[in-house]
């Protein structure tokens, strides 16, 4: 009977201490980052071209070059911090007093960083030995050429030297051009296959392929590509 | 059996190469205007005009900003970036001068136009007002109008006589100096004739001068009005405004004068014939129905339809010199507005809004209207693209303008 009463008090005793004590605060909080998405041209058409298997079991760790928080370029909370510092006086040399929580939160952030960088190259790894997957352009893809899209990376550039030179005189012209790009990159053949009726669009599309030819990559594999490509003012609806 | 169903088989199934023959799009904002770079006069031989160059690439960047598809970029500015330089290089010898003018695409590196005048000095303007009409067949197929020159009814003098000036409003010229009243000048399509309506010698005639020469013969001088004389497109025919009959009815005459036809019969008024680009058809101001609306008839005059259905008070219409819209005066609001219309009745569009804006024509290639606005005070003449933008004064006096008409190029 004593002992019950005992254990009851005790029972009683340490709850009442355990709600006394304050819930410690976890910090282990995912770290917030801000990504911007930009829509780039392929910068390496040839990217979907990967070695076999093996030897990129032995690349393993370079190859699939996470996404980090693009250092000081992104918003990062880490960053902050900085930022509203005030700036130094005058005649001071010397730098003003680290803030303390700002390191800590960087050694944290990237001991957390590290950690889910080595899990996603062992997962990488883990793909690999078992024989690559399947997707054409991905690590350990196969090298079938599938993958590069070369057309997207043609498009690219022709977008970006068509917002150089465009000009137009009629509402919604519309021109159909075949280009053929050599082994070396070089344009073989541009051959305009309907012409919009509005000479100043078809100078600017010549203007935008001569521009954009002077930079072409070559097509991967070292085949000549072929494709029709039809330019157009932005927005315009076209039957 | 399995032939066939291989071979439909490979029939159904999807061809690579076909795959890959679908074509991608290629976008650009519309908005973008070619950038045009004029590159600083240069001598080719003889003494140095640094002002003969600032006042070309004044008129360059006049006419080719006027046309709305260029941007054009002062010398000076550089060429980088430039999808087109245009580079003129000059040689005085006294009052002789010798201008070249080339329009380059650095992109494509390649000459699109390379003209060279010769002439006097007082010729610069018209010369570059020639090359601004080279830059524009060479980028569009088309010849501009820069070379054309506006008649137009001014009262400098006092009285209401007829000038021609260059269409920017430059090198203003008298033609009638009469000390009467001068009206409706039209330009034959030649552009070296005009037709005007004049009381010099009492009634309102009509008369034909040649401008170079001055030569001019009076082809109308029926009893009553004589007026508002258009020339059809062969320049052989004219159709006017004629009250012999007691009523205000438009007749056909050749342009020595001698009555064709008749072709309006109504007890309405019917006034201010246009032809349109092919000559087979006119539009005309008729009451016919209770207030002034647009009317188009045959040439032979049959067929008349209404054209407007919207406005109490339409006039002065003129067909395109493409046929495609017709440009008319409406009044409302205590003023009248510059408005275009579809042939068939349809996209009736305002284009003026400030002033009183009156008489429109038609530059020669239909890319301009010329007009006349009350908007700073007195009647003024005005330019502006087909669509009603770039509304520009051209008149330089400070005298009433009016009438304006806007030949080929001379």
């Amino acid at each position: 009977m004593f002992t019950l009463s005992f254990l009851c008090h005790l029972a009683l005793f340490s709850l009442i201490i355990w709600f006394q004590s304050p819930p410690v605060f976890n910090p282990s909080e995912e770290p917030v980052t801000y990504v911007d998405m930009v829509t780039l041209p392929v910068a390496s058409p040839q990217a979907g071209t990967p070695a076999p298997a093996e030897e990129q079991a032995q690349k393993a760790p370079a190859a699939p070059a996470p996404v980090r928080p693009a250092a000081a370029a992104m918003a990062l909370p880490a960053a902050k911090p900085k930022a509203k510092l005030p700036p130094p006086a005058k005649g001071k040399a010397e730098k003003p007093a680290p803030v303390d929580d700002g390191r800590e939160f960087s050694e944290r952030l990237e001991k957390i960083e590290r950690l889910a960088e080595d899990k996603r190259q062992a997962a990488v790894l883990a793909r690999l030995r078992k024989g690559g997957s399947k997707a054409v352009g991905m690590p350990g893809a196969k090298g079938t050429e599938a993958g590069s899209d070369y057309s997207s990376y043609i498009q690219s550039r022709l977008k970006d030297a068509f917002r150089e030179v465009m000009a137009s005189q009629t509402r919604a012209p519309q021109v159909l051009v075949r280009i053929s790009i050599g082994p070396d990159g070089r344009i073989t053949s541009y051959r305009v296959e309907r012409n919009s009726g509005d000479p100043l669009f078809d100078d600017a599309v010549a203007r935008a392929v001569a521009l954009a030819g002077r930079s072409f990559k070559p097509p991967p594999g070292g085949l000549p590509f072929e494709r029709v490509f039809r330019f157009k003012p932005e927005g315009v609806v076209v039957p | 059996m399995k032939i066939l169903l291989l071979l439909l088989l490979l029939l159904l199934a999807p061809h690579p190469s076909r795959a890959a023959e679908g074509y991608l799009d290629v976008t650009a904002p519309a908005g973008r205007k070619l950038q045009l770079s004029i590159a600083p006069a240069t001598v080719l031989s003889g003494p140095a005009a640094p002002e003969l160059g600032r006042e070309l690439a004044d008129l360059f960047g006049f006419d080719l900003g006027l046309f709305g598809s260029f941007s054009v970029a002062a010398p000076g500015a550089g060429t980088a970036g430039a999808d087109l330089v245009l580079k003129t290089a000059y040689a005085l010898n006294g009052s002789a001068l010798t201008l070249e003018c080339r329009l380059f695409d650095p992109v494509l590196n390649r000459e699109l136009a390379a003209k060279r005048y010769t002439g006097g000095l007082k010729e610069l303007r018209r010369m570059g007002h020639a090359f601004s009409d080279e830059v524009l067949r060479a980028l569009t197929g088309e010849k501009g109008p820069f070379t054309g020159k506006i008649a137009y009814v001014t009262k400098l003098s006092g009285n209401k006589e007829i000038f021609v000036m260059d269409y920017d409003g430059r090198n203003p010229q008298r033609v009638t100096h009469n000390g009467s009243i001068n009206l409706n000048p039209e330009f034959a399509p030649s552009g070296r004739e005009i037709i005007y309506t004049s009381y010099k010698k009492g009634n309102p005639d009509l008369y034909r001068r040649e401008l170079f020469t001055g030569a001019e013969a009076r082809i109308s001088a029926r009893p009553g009005l004589n007026a508002m004389g258009a020339y059809a497109p062969d320049g052989s025919r004219i159709a006017l405004v004629l009250t012999k009959d007691g009523n205000s009815e438009i007749h056909l005459i050749s342009k020595e004068g001698k009555e064709l036809a008749r072709l309006t019969r109504n007890p309405a008024i019917d006034v201010s014939p246009a032809w349109s680009h092919d000559g087979s058809k006119l539009v005309f101001v008729s009451d016919r129905l209770g207030k002034p609306q647009l009317f188009v008839m045959d040439a032979d005059g049959g067929n008349p339809r209404r054209l407007t259905t919207s406005g109490a008070y339409n006039v002065t219409p003129r067909w395109s010199p493409k046929g495609d819209r017709i440009v008319y005066a409406r009044q409302g609001g205590g003023g009248f507005q510059i408005h275009a219309i579809n042939p068939d009745g349809s996209q009736d569009t305002q284009l003026t809004t400030l002033g009183s804006n009156e008489h429109p024509r038609w530059s020669p290639d239909g890319r301009f209207i010329v007009f006349s606005s009350n908007r700073d005070g007195e009647d003024a003449i005005y330019l502006m693209r087909a669509d009603g933008s770039a509304q520009t004064r051209v008149s330089r006096g400070k005298v009433r303008d009016s009438h304006p008409t806007w030949s080929s190029a001379w």
